[in-house]
C-alpha cells in the first residue's frame, strides 16, 4: 500500500499515458530486504511472531508498569547537575503552597513517561525504477528529501537515485540521517556518540552510570532502532548481573526493563529483589505481566483466587523457576522476608 | 508573433547561488524570469547541496507541497530544477539527463579501451 502511495505522489505532475510512455523501459517494482545489520539480542527472534508494541501499549501492561516504577518524588525532581540556577523563594498559602505541589507531581508524571519498547524497524527499501539508460548520470548518490510542512518524520518521503541508475526508497539509516539534518532534534548528535560504542559503552557500565546511557540512548535513538535495542539491553543485562534495580526505579526506564525481563523469561532475580525490599504487589504485577505475555503457560496454578500476594510469589518461585541458582536466591528472599514479619508487626503495634 | 516567446514576466522556478567562492550551495526559488538571479524571492522551495557529503550524496530537498501549487500556478521551471525533478521521479527523467549519462557511459569506456591498449602494449614490449 506504502508503494501505490509514492508512486501516487512521484507521478502527480504529469499524465498518466506519459508515465506510461516513459515507464515502459522500467522494471517493474521489487522489494529488497537491507542489508542493514541486525544486531544479537534484539527483538530479532521474536520480530517474525511478535511484536511487542500492542501488548506493552495496552492499558493493563501499562498500570502494571508504571506501579512497578514506583514514585519517588524526591528522584524524579532531583536536582540534575547541569542545573545552576539559584532557588527562588516565595511566601505562600497553604492552598497555594498545595497547588505548587500539586503542580509538581504533574510535572514529575510527565517524566516517568516510558519510552515505547518496540520491535527491531523494518530497514528495507523499495526500488521504484530502474532505468539503465541513466547509469553514470553523475557518480554521486542524489537524495531527496520531501520537506513539505507538517510532514511526521516517520512518514516523510526520502528517495535516493543511485548512480547506476535505480531510484529507491532510503533505508532506515539514511532516513535518521537525513530526518536530522533538514529537522534536527534538541541533543541528538548528526554522528552516533562513541559512547554507544560497544568497547566505549563497557567502561561507562562499568562505572554504573545507566541512567545516563539510557537517558542518553532516548535523545539519540528511535526506539525501533537497532542501536538503542542494542543499548538498552545490554544495559538492563548489566543491571541485572549486578542486582543495581534500584538505581533504575522512580524513573522512566523502569518499566521498558521490567518488560524486557518479562519478555525473555528472566523475571527472577528482579522479583528477588522486589521481594527484598518488601515491594510484593509489585511481584505479583510482575507476574501477571509475565503471565499476560506468555499465554502458552498456564497461569491457574500460581494466580489462584483469594490468596495473597506472598504466596503468589511462594507459587512462582515453586512452579515455574526452572534454574536452580534463581530459585535458592528467591527461596531465601521469601524466607528473610517470613522472618521479618512477626518483628515488622511488633513494630507496626508499638 | 514573435519566434521566441516572451518570458520576461512569467514565474520561473530556478535555482539561487549561494554558499561561497568554491563551495557551491544552491536554493530552489521563485522569481520572474529576468530578476537578478539572488533576489529575494517570492518563496523558496528547497535546497540543492551539489557537494558530495561524508557518505557521498547529494542532497536535494524539495518541498512539494508548494511546489505542484506554483506549478498550478503556471510557474516555469529552469532547466537544472528539470532535470532534478526528473531524477527525483516527480517528472520523467529530463533528456538532458540521459545525455549526461551517456557521454560518460562513452568516457568509460574509452578510458578502459585505451587502458586495455596500454596494458597490451607495455605486455607486448616486455615479451
Amino acid at each position: 500500500m506504502r508503494l501505490t502511495r509514492i508512486c501516487r505522489l512521484l507521478t502527480q505532475g504529469f499524465t498518466r499515458n506519459q508515465y506510461l510512455r516513459t515507464s515502459g523501459r522500467f522494471i517493474s517494482c521489487t522489494s529488497i530486504r537491507s542489508d542493514e545489520i541486525l544486531t544479537s539480542g534484539g527483538f530479532t527472534k521474536a520480530s517474525e511472531e511478535r511484536d511487542p508494541l500492542p501488548l506493552f501499549l495496552s492499558e493493563e501492561v501499562q498500570t502494571w508498569l508504571q506501579k512497578m516504577t514506583g514514585f519517588d518524588i524526591e528522584k524524579i525532581c532531583a536536582p540534575k547537575p547541569f542545573e545552576a540556577d539559584k532557588p527562588t523563594y516565595r511566601q505562600l498559602t497553604q492552598d497555594e503552597l498545595e497547588k505548587e505541589k500539586q503542580r509538581a507531581i504533574q510535572i514529575a508524571k510527565r517524566r516517568l513517561q516510558m519510552p515505547p519498547v518496540m520491535k527491531i524497524r523494518d530497514g528495507s527499501f523499495e526500488v521504484l525504477q530502474k532505468d539503465p539508460g541513466l547509469n553514470m548520470f553523475s557518480n554521486a548518490k542524489h537524495v531527496f528529501t520531501d520537506i513539505s510542512f507538517g510532514l511526521k518524520d516517520r512518514k516523510r518521503l526520502i528517495v535516493v537515485r543511485e548512480p547506476d541508475g535505480t531510484l529507491r526508497t532510503a533505508t532506515g539509516k539514511e532516513r535518521d540521517r537525513l530526518n536530522h539534518v533538514y529537522f534536527p532534534e534538541d541533543g541528538r548528535a548528526p554522528v552516533m556518540p562513541q559512547m554507544f560504542e560497544e568497547e566505549y559503552l563497557e567502561t561507562i557500565l562499568e562505572k554504573g552510570k545507566y541512567r545516563y546511557i539510557l537517558d542518553r540512548a532516548c535523545v539519540q535513538f528511535d526506539p525501533d532502532d537497532p542501536e538503542f535495542i542494542r543499548v538498552t539491553h545490554r544495559t538492563y543485562e548489566v543491571v541485572c548481573e549486578r542486582h543495581q534495580f534500584d538505581v533504575l526505579r522512580s524513573t522512566r526506564h523502569f518499566g521498558p526493563m521490567a518488560f524486557y525481563f518479562a519478555w525473555y523469561k528472566k523475571i527472577e532475580p528482579l522479583l528477588t529483589d522486589m521481594v527484598q525490599r518488601d515491594l510484593l504487589t509489585d511481584g505479583v504485577n510482575l507476574i501477571k505481566l509475565y503471565f499476560k505475555m506468555h499465554q502458552e503457560l498456564s497461569s491457574t496454578e500460581v494466580l489462584e483466587e483469594n490468596i495473597d500476594e506472598l504466596h503468589i510469589i511462594k507459587n512462582f518461585c515453586e512452579k515455574m523457576v526452572k534454574n536452580p541458582n534463581y530459585k535458592g536466591q528467591l527461596q531465601l528472599a521469601i524466607q528473610a522476608y517470613e522472618a521479618a514479619l512477626p518483628l515488622q508487626a511488633k513494630h507496626s503495634q508499638s | 508573433m514573435p519566434s521566441v516567446p516572451d518570458k520576461s514576466t512569467r514565474f520561473m522556478i530556478r535555482l539561487a547561488r549561494w554558499g561561497c567562492t568554491n563551495r557551491p550551495f544552491y536554493h530552489i526559488v521563485v522569481l520572474p524570469n529576468r530578476k537578478p538571479r539572488n533576489m529575494r524571492p517570492y518563496d523558496q522551495l528547497g535546497t540543492i547541496d551539489p557537494m558530495t557529503n561524508l557518505y557521498g550524496e547529494v542532497l536535494v530537498s524539495i518541498n512539494f507541497d508548494r511546489l505542484k501549487s506554483w506549478l498550478n500556478r503556471g510557474a516555469h521551471l529552469s532547466r537544472p530544477v528539470e532535470h532534478m525533478l526528473g531524477l527525483a521521479g516527480f517528472y520523467p527523467v529530463h533528456p538532458t539527463s540521459y545525455l549526461f549519462a551517456m557521454r560518460n557511459q562513452r568516457k568509460a569506456e574509452k578510458q578502459k579501451a585505451e587502458s586495455v591498449k596500454e596494458e597490451n602494449k607495455s605486455v607486448g614490449s616486455q615479451s
